[in-house]
């Protein structure tokens, strides 16, 4: 008989929903790079108002997670993988808030500068391919590379600083320009976020905290 | 060499077991060197090489047959009970081999008391359960001897469940009662080291709940080597934790690092549930 079997299905249960919270995150990076071109104003409404299903399941695998403690206590790479659980899920969540961010402020300023929305639409196919990666790091407990990941992180800094300080991308209209840097920013902490992801699953994988 | 042990008054000289300096901290207090132990053709005991502290929580966990009573049965030569025992190795008290013929078993087991699993005190009072140790080693005095008594149920956190009725037979005590007034039998004889096998598994919870409370107490003072089945216990009262399995150490350190992030994968393997 497989031991401890209800709590391995627990954690079996559990791990699918951050997989799926993780796949939604994605599914919805995806959904901003098409409007960055398209600015469908139904679509970036959609983007807004489809966030509270991602809080919600922020909410459930806190719960989940916080039933299992009590009920199990589990120690070592469980206990480690629970914890780490909880901050994935609250990164992954501030990761969807940057995205509704980045779609309200689309949805009501028209960047026409071809270059920067080339380069805003960059920053994000990085972000959605960092997210991507590391749940499948987390999925093999590949801690190569989880390193890997976290690296890169600082390509999608760096054309933050390019926009936001090389004058090939000023815009006159000053108002335009000051929700590009915002829009920016929010880019850029969504990498900030896919790499506390990736320290996360450094921390449950090793018991170490990354430095 | 000859040193000499000073218990309550009377002067004992004795070859072989070194002064208490119980102002010492964290001292090595038992040190067991390539410990091995068979009963008959079994090998129970495989180069256990282990050393506890002074004033520590060491917990001892392990699957069902491990060697976890063994080892702790050996601290107090209680394992020579057995037939058919051969120990090799070296079980060092304070630096001195305990396992040497010439040493004093008395002496031994009064330095290093032991609790077992079912509470097991003697068909007498409260008062004489706890009286009785010190009277075997000559303690006649009645005014020292009920201050013997009244300090080693208080150190047992006992004393104000049974200071009305210091005559009544020990037997009408509750479980965690008489659990607690064998160690405060352990205490009245002064020891240095208190072994304790399961010493909570027969016992409610809340009864569990002030032993292990009292364990935390008595570590100021002494030094705690606990047998555990109990994970979460050893959790919560050790200091260290040693993983035995099939009759060796597998792993042994702090127990924060034994619960959160274990070397080997075995004691990931046990402390997770996943055999045991």
């Amino acid at each position: 008989m497989k031991q401890r079997k209800q709590f391995l299905n627990h954690l079996e249960d559990l791990t699918s929903t951050v997989f799926k919270m993780s796949h939604e995150v994605e599914v919805r990076i995806g959904q901003l790079i098409q409007q960055v071109e398209k600015r469908d104003e139904k679509a970036l409404k959609d983007l807004a108002i489809e966030d509270v299903h991602i809080n919600d399941l922020e909410i459930l695998i806190n719960e989940k997670i916080v039933s299992i403690i009590t009920l199990e206590a589990p120690v070592a790479s469980d206990l480690r993988m629970l914890i780490s659980y909880i901050k994935i899920a609250e990164d992954l969540e501030r990761i969807s808030d940057n995205v509704v961010n980045v779609a309200n402020i689309l949805a009501k300023h028209d960047i026409k500068h071809q270059e920067i929305k080339n380069k805003l639409v960059t920053m994000l196919k990085l972000c959605e391919l960092m997210l991507i990666d590391v749940t499948s790091a987390m999925k093999t407990k590949d801690l190569t590379l989880v390193r890997e990941i976290m690296t890169r992180d600082e390509d999608v800094d760096a054309i933050y600083l390019e926009i936001t300080s090389s004058s090939i991308y000023e815009i006159d209209d000053r108002v335009l320009m000051s929700q590009v840097s915002l829009i920016t920013k929010f880019i850029e902490r969504i990498g900030d976020h896919i790499e506390n992801i990736g320290e996360h699953q450094f921390f449950y994988l090793t018991g170490q905290q990354y430095q | 060499m000859t040193v000499i042990l000073k218990e309550q008054g009377e002067s004992i000289e004795s070859e072989t077991i070194q002064p208490l300096n119980k102002k010492e901290t964290h001292q090595t207090v038992f040190s067991t060197k390539n410990l091995n132990l068979w009963y008959g053709d079994n090998h129970a005991l495989k180069d256990v090489n282990l050393d506890f502290h002074e004033k520590e929580i060491s917990a001892i966990i392990g699957p069902s047959g491990c060697g976890k009573s063994t080892f702790i049965k050996a601290l107090n030569r209680m394992v020579e009970l057995v037939p058919n025992v051969r120990i090799e190795g070296e079980i060092l008290y304070r630096d001195t081999d305990i396992l040497n013929k010439k040493q004093s078993l008395e002496l031994l087991r009064t330095k290093v008391g032991m609790v077992f699993q079912k509470p097991n005190p003697f068909p007498k009072s409260i008062y004489e359960n706890v009286a009785y140790g010190p009277k075997i080693h000559g303690i006649k005095d009645k005014k020292t001897l009920d201050q013997i008594v009244e300090k080693s149920l208080k150190q047992a956190a006992i004393w104000d469940e049974v200071k009305d009725r210091l005559k009544d037979n020990a037997y009408g005590l509750s479980g965690g009662q008489q659990q607690r007034l064998c160690i405060a039998r352990t205490l009245a004889i002064e020891p240095d080291i208190i072994l304790m096998d399961e010493p909570t598994s027969a016992l409610d919870p809340i009864s569990t709940i002030k032993i292990e409370d009292l364990m935390q107490e008595l570590k100021e003072k002494y030094s705690i080597i606990i047998v555990t089945h109990n994970m979460q216990q050893a959790a919560r009262v050790s200091d260290k934790t040693a993983f035995f399995y099939n009759g060796s150490v597998i792993e042994y350190d702090d127990t924060k690092v034994i619960f959160e992030n274990p070397r080997d994968k075995r004691t990931e393997d046990y402390v997770t549930g996943r055999f045991g």
